[in-house]
């Protein structure tokens, strides 16, 4: 889902990184006032967790495997801005170190896993699990779905961004100059591989994680419950 | 003499069709433990090598090589985008790093997606236009010249801006590179954030190394996939447990250093001549871009 540079056009890209810098002021505002001088080693070590859930392969059905994002994951073990921001670094990081997704792309990519992906999830999460109780059942499912939803509105947007590349940017004959695919085919491409195996594997890894910490240790859910 | 288990043949073992063989998962997760190693370490190597671009400021580096790879993403025409490519293949010997890699981390691995993904658009079913080969049983298939031409287009803008950001980041520290952020007005705290991030990426990174060898010396079979999922649900809770207590001793530890909550950073360079010979040569680049792209 990370997208290269050279696939959007100045316009959604641009339009994306002037989304973001409010989003990201915003968001570390939030943080400021619950966490003070204890937001910086909070948000880095938040990141590199981010990033490494990223590393991991899932084991999906028939025997395949696929990595998550797992921004939904830190959603709700540490709350929605701390999500936003610790996700959008280790997209960063990506970028910036490993080549992952495109420099200019950065703003589209961190929309869509940062800024969408933990806050559907978290909103989803909070709407299933509401009134269960602490160690409910419920809470797993609700986490499952929340991933497994998430990670799909976060493919149907990336999908919107290159699908709608041909009508912004073309040339007078009408020959798309970046990603050539419209909304027709972008839409059903990506949202196939996520609806059928993507999304599952962010739904297992969140209710996996989810259930195990609700076993184990259920007071981790206190910070996020309250934010 | 083996014990009754350890003989049975895997494919016969009951339950194995819903095992994960080989052990793929860990495998998988171990050999993208490798390559973010090998890239780190990569990255460095070639940083401290004496090459042309590694005498250039970061900061300038930064801002001049970010403008090239945005007017990329503006460059409609394939000779421009040719020639902005050719520069990275010279730029990359006068800066010593190694020819063949880039090409490879170029061409082989990211735009070979973007070669797939554009291949549809060289077919008069997708892009129409006048015919330049027809083929097929029925000549059902016909490639368009306006269809190969995007196709180009499409790939070698990606794989220019990619080689770019490359040269960026094999010939830049990876905290030289985080330091100059703060040229572009990117807020202190999140520059220190990032470097404390990558610090304690390792360690992660490392842990998870750990964990999965460990794994996998303790695992002859394969593991039926639920239980593969547990176990990786139980590695992500010890590390997500790690990363409260670290983040609270880190704290604990800046605090005694003095830490109350601003950020100074130590590097401070001036610029040097070569860093003005570099930017001059940039300004008359871009100048002979923008004369080509308009």
């Amino acid at each position: 889902m990370h997208i290269p540079d050279g696939y959007l056009g100045p316009q959604t890209y641009g339009s994306l990184w002037a989304v973001m810098i409010p989003v990201w002021s915003w968001a570390s505002r939030q943080l400021r006032r619950t966490l003070a001088a204890r937001q910086v080693p909070f948000l880095a070590i938040g990141a590199a967790f981010s990033f490494v859930v990223m590393m991991f392969n899932i084991p999906a059905p028939g025997g395949t495997t696929g990595h998550a994002v797992g921004a939904t994951l830190v959603a709700i073990v540490l709350g929605p801005w701390a999500a936003m921001i610790t996700t959008s670094i280790a997209l960063i990081v990506q970028a910036l170190l490993f080549g992952d997704g495109g420099i200019t792309a950065i703003g589209a990519n961190c929309f869509n896993m940062a800024v969408l992906m933990p806050l559907s999830g978290y909103a989803i999460y909070r709407l299933c699990s509401w009134r269960a109780f602490r160690n409910g059942k419920r809470r797993i499912w609700a986490a499952g779905l929340a991933g497994y939803l998430s990670l799909n509105l976060a493919a149907l947007s990336t999908a919107i961004e290159l699908g709608v590349q041909p009508g912004l940017a073309h040339r007078l004959d009408g020959t798309p100059l970046y990603c050539p695919y419209s909304l027709k085919v972008t839409v059903p491409v990506m949202l196939t591989e996520h609806l059928l195996l993507f999304g599952w594997i962010e739904g297992v890894l969140t209710a996996v994680v989810v259930a195990y910490l609700l076993r184990t240790d259920p007071a981790v859910f206190l910070g996020s419950d309250r934010s | 003499m083996l014990p009754e288990w350890l003989a049975k043949n895997e494919s016969s073992a009951p339950g194995s069709d819903r095992m994960i063989g080989t052990h793929s998962f860990i495998d998988k997760t171990l050999s993208g433990v490798e390559s973010f190693f090998r890239t780190l370490e990569n990255s460095e190597r070639f940083a401290a090598r004496q090459g042309l671009l590694q005498k250039v400021d970061p900061r300038v580096k930064l801002v001049t090589i970010g403008f090239i790879i945005v007017s990329v993403t503006l460059t409609h025409q394939l000779s421009v985008l040719g020639m902005l490519y050719a520069m990275t293949l010279v730029l990359s010997l006068l800066s010593r790093l190694p020819f063949g890699g880039l090409l490879l981390q170029t061409w082989l691995f990211v735009p070979l997606f973007t070669v797939l993904m554009v291949f549809p658009v060289i077919f008069g079913g997708v892009t129409p236009g006048p015919a330049l080969v027809t083929f097929g049983p029925t000549r059902a298939f016909t490639i368009t010249s306006a269809g190969l031409l995007l196709a180009c287009l499409i790939v070698l803008r990606v794989a220019t801006a990619i080689s770019w950001t490359l040269l960026l980041l094999w010939t830049t520290r990876w905290s030289s590179l985080f330091g100059a952020l703060q040229v572009i007005r990117v807020p202190q705290a999140l520059v220190m954030t990032l470097g404390m991030t990558i610090r304690y990426l390792l360690l992660f990174v490392c842990l998870v190394e750990e964990t999965h060898l460990a794994l996998k010396s303790r695992i002859l079979r394969g593991l039926p996939r639920h239980q593969g999922q547990s176990v990786l649900a139980g590695i992500l809770v010890t590390m997500f447990r790690k990363s409260l207590l670290w983040s609270e001793e880190i704290y604990g530890a800046m605090v005694s250093r003095g830490y109350a909550g601003r950020v100074v950073l130590l590097e401070r360079r001036g610029l040097s001549g070569w860093d003005g010979t570099w930017v001059c040569l940039w300004m008359i680049g871009m100048v002979q871009l923008w004369r080509g792209i308009h």
